[in-house]
This record gives structure tokens, C-alpha cells and sequence, in this order.
């Protein structure tokens, strides 16, 4: 190429190449800010989550090892209905959301479903995320298969 | 302005245009999320069985990992423990997974206890050798695995 061409092409070069860049920089921000709402949700939803697992009216006596989480079912029963009660008493903690224990009663076959805590507002949307662990049946000393399920309003 | 610079002008018009479409088009494009959903499935798939291994048998008065262990070592405890052991599984990972629309294949590694969903080994969304599994101790000492794939 004469050299009167590579000169006439050098700012062609020049932007194409800036323009790359200038592409490759907005993707990895438009990546990064698009994920942040769904991360941040997630966190929150987690956060509630591990706040309800170690709440002492909820969880299991010291003496009761377990390698998971462990709630007690009777402690979970006078939970609910003190939140019926009171709804916002723990809201400063849980926040707006809906927490439901179910468990699996081997001996029915049957899931039972506890509504632990519910300020949610019917008309807003929500997000959930759950986890298993097993709920303590005190009386019978037994321990069942169980979920909670947490759904937050979506920020 | 010369012809030569209105050239230039139209070049850089159209390297930001396409810069913009380019930029409109992943945005706008499914975010690939599969990584994501994998690990997601594999917390839960973990906590699913730690959880199972300690839950009460009611009819055997013991927990599904004792059973679990004696059905694997050949032993007789609560009668039939391999019976006990799969009725345990299918019971709790159909209300746990199966009536949520999860597919799933649990099963106990050499004892042909297994309890599958709708979950072959083509559409696993980990594969087998790479599932969530939760050590069963038998009381010779040797081990087996419980393992939980979610398609």
C-alpha cells in the first residue's frame, strides 16, 4: 500500500479501534448493572432466611444436635400465631415478607404448611428462595422433613 | 467543511450506531443464566440431603440414614429398611420436589434405591458424577453416597 494510503486510513483504523474499545466497555457495564437489582434481592432473601433460622423463639433446644437448620414445631406454631396477633412486631427484622414452614408428616404422607409470618402486600410482587432442613417435633422426639420458603417483595 | 472530513463525520456516525445496536442487542438478549441455576440447584440439592438424612422414619423410630445404612449392609433393622428407605424417599422428594414442578433422580449409590422424576441421565442439569451426594456411613465402616441430581 503507498504510503498516501495508510495515511488516509490511519484515522479510520484509529476509530474503528476506539470504537471497539468504547463497545467492550459498555457491555461489561451494561452485564454488571443489569445483574445488580437480582443480586441484591437475592442477598435480602437470604439474609431473612438465616435471620428466621436462628431465632431463638424458633429454634431448636441446645440439647438437640443437627448438621442443618433446626426449628422446633411447637416454638413455630406459637410464632405464627403470635405474628397473627401482632404482624409488625418482627417486621423491623424479617421485613415485607411471606415465611412458610411445610413439612412432610411421614406418618400421613401429607405436607403441612405453617404460615410463620406475613406482611406482604397481596397486590405487590414477589421473589422466593427457600431451604430444607427438618422441624423437631418435641413430644415425639422426632424430625421432619421440611422447607421454608421466603418471598420478599421484589425492590 | 471538505468532502474528506464529512466522510470521516459519516464513518463515526455509523461506528456509534453500530456500537448502539450492538449494545440494545445484550441487553435485550437472554442473559445467559445457566451457571447461575446450577448452583443454585446444587445448595439446594446439598441441603435436600442433609435434611432427609436426619428426618425420623416414625414407623422405625429412627432416622432415614440409619435405615438407609442398614438396608445398605443387608441388615434387618425395622423389618425391611430398604423398604422403609425408598418409601421415605419417593414420599418426601415427591412433596418436596416433584409437586413443585422439580425433576430429579435420587438414589443410593449400590443398594437399587433410587427414585427418578422425570430426570434422565441426558437432561441432568449437573451429571452424575458431579451431583450433590451426602456420605451414608455403614456400621462395617465402608461408605455409600446419596445422590441428588436435578434436571
Amino acid at each position: 500500500m503507498r504510503r498516501a494510503q495508510l495515511q488516509t486510513l490511519e484515522p479510520v483504523i484509529i476509530i474503528v479501534f476506539l470504537g471497539i474499545l468504547f463497545a467492550i466497555g459498555l457491555i461489561f457495564f451494561v452485564r454488571l448493572g443489569g445483574s445488580d437489582v437480582t443480586i441484591v434481592n437475592e442477598r435480602e432473601a437470604l439474609a431473612t432466611l438465616s435471620a428466621v433460622t436462628t431465632l431463638p423463639e424458633l429454634s431448636c433446644a441446645s440439647s438437640v444436635s443437627s448438621d442443618t437448620y433446626c426449628l422446633d414445631l411447637y416454638k413455630a406454631r406459637s410464632f405464627a400465631e403470635m405474628n397473627r396477633d401482632d404482624p409488625l412486631y418482627y417486621f423491623p427484622l424479617l421485613g415485607a415478607a411471606e415465611i412458610t414452614l411445610s413439612y412432610v408428616d411421614l406418618r400421613t404422607g401429607l405436607q403441612q404448611d405453617i404460615v410463620l409470618y406475613d406482611t406482604v402486600n397481596p397486590n405487590s410482587t414477589v421473589i422466593g428462595s427457600s431451604t430444607f432442613f427438618t422441624v423437631h417435633d418435641s413430644v415425639r422426639e422426632e424430625r421432619h422433613f421440611a422447607m421454608l420458603t421466603i418471598r420478599r417483595e421484589r425492590t | 467543511m471538505r468532502r474528506g472530513q464529512m466522510e470521516m463525520v459519516g464513518l463515526v456516525f455509523i461506528v456509534v450506531l453500530l456500537i448502539i445496536g450492538a449494545v440494545l442487542w445484550i441487553r435485550l438478549s437472554a442473559i445467559d443464566t445457566g451457571g447461575g441455576q446450577r448452583a443454585q440447584d446444587l445448595q439446594g440439592a446439598t441441603s435436600f440431603l442433609v435434611a432427609l438424612k436426619e428426618t425420623t422414619l416414625p414407623m422405625c423410630g429412627t432416622s432415614f440414614e440409619r435405615v438407609a445404612a442398614s438396608c445398605a449392609a443387608g441388615g434387618t433393622l425395622c423389618g425391611d429398611p430398604c423398604y422403609e428407605a425408598q418409601t421415605a424417599m419417593r414420599e418426601i422428594a415427591q412433596t418436596a420436589l416433584g409437586d413443585r414442578g422439580v425433576r430429579y433422580n435420587l438414589s443410593i449409590e449400590q443398594t437399587g434405591l433410587t427414585v427418578i422424576n422425570g430426570c434422565d441421565s441426558a437432561n441432568l442439569s449437573v451429571d452424575i458424577a458431579a451431583a450433590p451426594r451426602a456420605p451414608l456411613v455403614l456400621p462395617s465402616g465402608a461408605q455409600r453416597n446419596i445422590v441428588l441430581s436435578i434436571c
